[in-house]
């Protein structure tokens, strides 16, 4: 028996879309500001965003037609980044497997496109292969900004396969096309795997420094602070938890001390790292640059919906603190929120709302698709996709009042003072980060 | 256009199975928490059910008298679940098909209209000795019969542009046929003259007016839903009225005739219903297909679809309570294996999909705060920086 849930879902649902066949975990990825790609199983790849039309905004799911995906091939996971400057354009990676008669091969596309004007269009994308037969089966494909030896950055697809390894594929400049390279080159850090890697997440910090998680399928959770610069790990910690990872996400959290005055000093930014198992709760481990993963905060009644799939750590109700949101098998959404009792050391985690859907929930993303500042959720579910959108109506309220607060607050004579594009973009939002903690 | 998925929902069993016309929701027992009921048809100022059934028999239940009984004499909750028995009985013509409890000839006392399968429409009143103490007293006057050219699938009620309701009747083709309530105009004609030769010979042609909403019929059998009285707001007292067909055509008009909007979908539709699910006074039309796909249509012709997952038996929407002790816009769902699926959150905040600098440019204050901020003249970039959250 659960008990009551004292607040309400935000979302509202603004559209559904079902897909003719299901997809996965790793089948959604974002493309581009305002777009995303979900892949299915049929080998389908749908791209979703909403079209201005005439002042008006509709839904639009267009699917894409990516080269050199044979008819009966299952897609098993699709990523896409853009790459790092001074280099344009859009990478799209699909791993998937042909099924050719008693034997099937996965492979690997890397969709990218060289000529210049068109590196961002995905349609063009599309028809720009490189296929990679792989030697094992493919799991997540996931990509991250890494710092070279000369300085520079590169964005790199990191697969992990059921061969216990992680695999690096980086662009060849010189070639114009994307190669395996050994991992440890850039990445010592995943070299001893315990088991198959389920879900891989790295953050960068500050100090280029790098921070690395990787869930297993035996159950292995493995944490790395890394210096980029060599690279070197700098530290190293291994837990063993009981059933398979599903997502390891890194996070930070800005703690700000109650009898301090708001000054940047006293604003301490720990990072965290939230594990969902497929049995057990998820758990959020506390300051893993001070303690690694000994401090453990459980999120109750995250094991009563069958296993979670999904985790996103994102800012919901705008007052500047990150809430979790755990998607389940057993299609419900739950969301967490942290509470800092006063006085307390320990902070906790609590429930804040849970909604149901249809059908399994298998991935999440928050992005801004219809271009008006606030983003939205969409949810990929067995069934299809739900775009869930911030109850308009609550969040114009919050908008208005956040300004007339701001209005209140200007001295007499800088009414006329300008807001500067850039400068003044972060001074403006640190205006309403500490109203807001003050109203709390 | 716009698909939602809808996911609260409760479900009820029940044995046997269930007519199309045979479920609808109202206030049945009078305490403002509406549960499945259908209207004042003794004009004693509070909600009867009516129960017809095809060999024609008449049961009216008093729920409210039941329940408050129960309540005195310390009866568990149950019993009101439990078989109802009627308050009263009554044989009328048989083959019912549809029915309607409504005043349809402006008198301000609610009138019983049935539909047969033999095409003829019959209205009937409740009359009752002045001193009745109760309902074993009075019994249903026959007032008037009609014949129709079509079979009649649909019974409604929609004001006249003067004001006055008017009965109208759907009619295969997607037509529609106003009947016309004679007696108030006669006056002095009483309830039994039916059997009078000479007006039941001229009833067809004088007392039904006969409609055809679209010179180009495709099919002119193919049965015809309708829906009357939509509410358009506090603006006009005016109603919509609503037609929708088996081969998926759907039509809003007024009661001049003027054609709002037409829909034509490709599912069978075989319900129709009203229901304000955006909660702003206006009723969206929502109309069921026998595969479950809904239709619900606001009167600008913004669609959002819902797809339930069986196949529909028969289909109610209305205000129902479900939760929190207050009635909300329900869907009622009767699928072809012994279930009742009610969807007590339908509601929508809006039609058409929007995003939220368009709800925050229909707010007055909002560019008045923008200027005192020193943001004038708002380009797209701006209205994006001013609006972005701390993430």
């Amino acid at each position: 028996m659960l008990p009551d849930i004292k607040s309400m879902c935000p979302f509202v649902e603004d559209s559904f879309s079902r897909f003719p066949s299901q997809s996965n975990i790793y089948g959604l990825c974002q493309a581009g500001e305002q777009e995303f790609l979900a892949a299915t199983l049929k080998g389908k790849v749908v791209c979703f965003r909403y079209q201005d039309q005439q002042k008006k905004i509709r839904p639009l799911a267009r699917e894409i037609q990516f080269t050199y995906i044979p008819v009966d091939a299952e897609i098993v996971s699709i990523d896409a980044f853009n790459k790092s400057a001074p280099k344009r354009g859009m990478v799209v990676g699909i791993t998937f497997i042909k099924d050719s008669g008693d034997k099937a091969t996965p492979f690997l596309n890397i969709y990218c496109d060289y000529e210049p004007g068109s590196e961002f269009n995905l349609e063009s994308i599309a028809q720009s292969c490189l296929n990679l037969e792989l030697q094992f089966t493919p799991f997540q494909l996931y990509h991250t900004e890494v710092h070279c030896g000369d300085g520079s950055s590169e964005t790199v697809f990191l697969l992990s396969g059921h061969d216990q390894r992680i695999h690096l594929y980086i662009e060849n400049a010189s070639l114009h096309q994307f190669e395996e390279q050994p991992v440890e080159r850039l990445f010592p850090e995943l070299q001893e795997l315990p088991s198959n890697v389920l879900w891989l997440n790295v953050l960068s910090i500050d100090q280029n420094r790098r921070l690395t998680a990787f869930g297993c399928q035996n159950g292995s959770v493995g944490l790395s602070l890394v210096n980029q610069k060599g690279p070197e790990i700098l530290q190293n910690w291994r837990l063993q938890h009981d059933s398979p990872i599903s997502t390891v996400l890194l996070f930070p959290l800005k703690h700000i001390r109650n009898h301090a005055p708001p000054t940047d000093s006293s604003e301490r930014e720990t990072f965290n790292l939230l594990v969902t198992s497929a049995i057990e709760m998820a758990v959020v481990y506390r300051d893993v640059e001070q303690y690694g993963l000994s401090r453990q905060l459980c999120l109750a009644e995250s094991d009563q919906c069958d296993a979670v799939l999904c985790a996103l750590v994102v800012d919901l109700d705008f007052d500047g603190q990150h809430e979790l949101l755990l998607g389940t098998y057993g299609q419900d959404l739950l969301c967490y929120k942290f509470h800092q009792p006063t006085g307390a050391i320990e902070d906790k985690l609590q429930l804040l709302w849970r909604r149901s859907f249809k059908s399994p929930l298998l991935s999440l993303i928050y992005l801004d698709l219809d271009g008006d500042g606030l983003r939205e959720l969409a949810v990929l579910t067995l069934k299809g996709l739900h775009i869930l959108q911030h109850s308009l109506k609550t969040t114009a309220d919050l908008v208005l009042h956040r300004l007339s607060t701001l209005v209140s607050r200007l001295p007499i004579s800088s009414k006329d003072q300008s807001i500067k594009n850039q400068d003044g973009e972060e001074g403006y939002i640190s205006i309403i980060n500490e109203q807001s903690t003050a109203e709390t | 256009m716009r698909s939602v998925s809808y996911v609260q929902r409760v479900s009820l069993d029940f044995t046997g199975t269930i007519f199309p016309h045979a479920i609808c929701l109202g206030d049945a027992d009078n305490d403002s928490l509406t549960c499945v009921g259908v209207g004042d048809v003794c004009n004693k100022g509070r909600n009867f059910v009516v129960a017809v059934g095809a060999e024609g028999w008449f049961h009216l239940f008093d729920i409210s008298a039941s329940a408050a009984k129960a309540d005195s004499s310390s009866q568990q909750d149950g019993s009101i679940g439990d078989e109802q028995k009627p308050s009263f009985t009554q044989h009328i013509p048989a083959n019912t098909k549809v029915m309607l409890i409504s005043d349809i000839d402006g008198d301000g006392r609610c009138e019983l209209v049935v539909g047969y399968t033999d095409r003829v429409v019959r209205a009937f009143r409740w009359e009752e000795p002045s001193d009745a103490s109760d309902l074993s007293s009075g019994q249903l006057v026959l007032l008037k019969k009609w014949l129709l050219e079509g079979q009649v699938d649909s019974l409604s009620v929609n004001p006249s542009p003067e004001g006055l309701p008017e009965l109208m009747v759907s009619q295969p083709g997607c037509g529609y046929a106003i009947l016309m309530c004679s007696w108030t105009q006669e006056g002095a004609a009483g309830p039994g003259d039916e059997k009078t030769a000479t007006p039941s010979r001229e009833g067809p042609s004088r007392d039904v007016v006969l409609h055809l909403t679209t010179g180009r019929i495709h099919n002119k059998n193919v049965s015809t839903h309708l829906i009357g009285s939509i509410r358009r707001g506090t603006e006009k007292a005016c109603g919509l009225f609503a037609l929708c067909t088996l081969d998926g055509t759907l039509k809003l008009m007024d009661s001049s005739e003027k054609l709002l909007w037409s829909v034509q979908v490709d599912h069978q539709l075989f319900a129709l219903q009203k229901l304000d699910v955006t909660g702003d006074g206006r009723e969206e039309v929502v109309a069921c297909a026998w595969d479950g796909q809904t239709y619900i249509i606001d009167h600008a012709r913004m669609v959002v679809r819902f797809q339930f997952d069986e196949n529909v038996n028969a289909f109610c929407a209305g205000q129902y309570a479900c939760k929190d002790g207050k009635n909300s816009p329900c869907l009622v769902y009767v699928s072809f294996n012994h279930k009742i699926y009610v969807y007590w959150r339908v509601e929508l905040e809006r039609m058409e999909p929007t995003n939220l600098l368009s709800v925050l440019e229909e707010r007055p204050e909002y560019p008045d705060l923008l200027h005192r901020l020193g943001v004038g003249d708002q380009t797209p970039a701006t209205c994006t920086v001013v609006n972005e959250k701390p993430a």
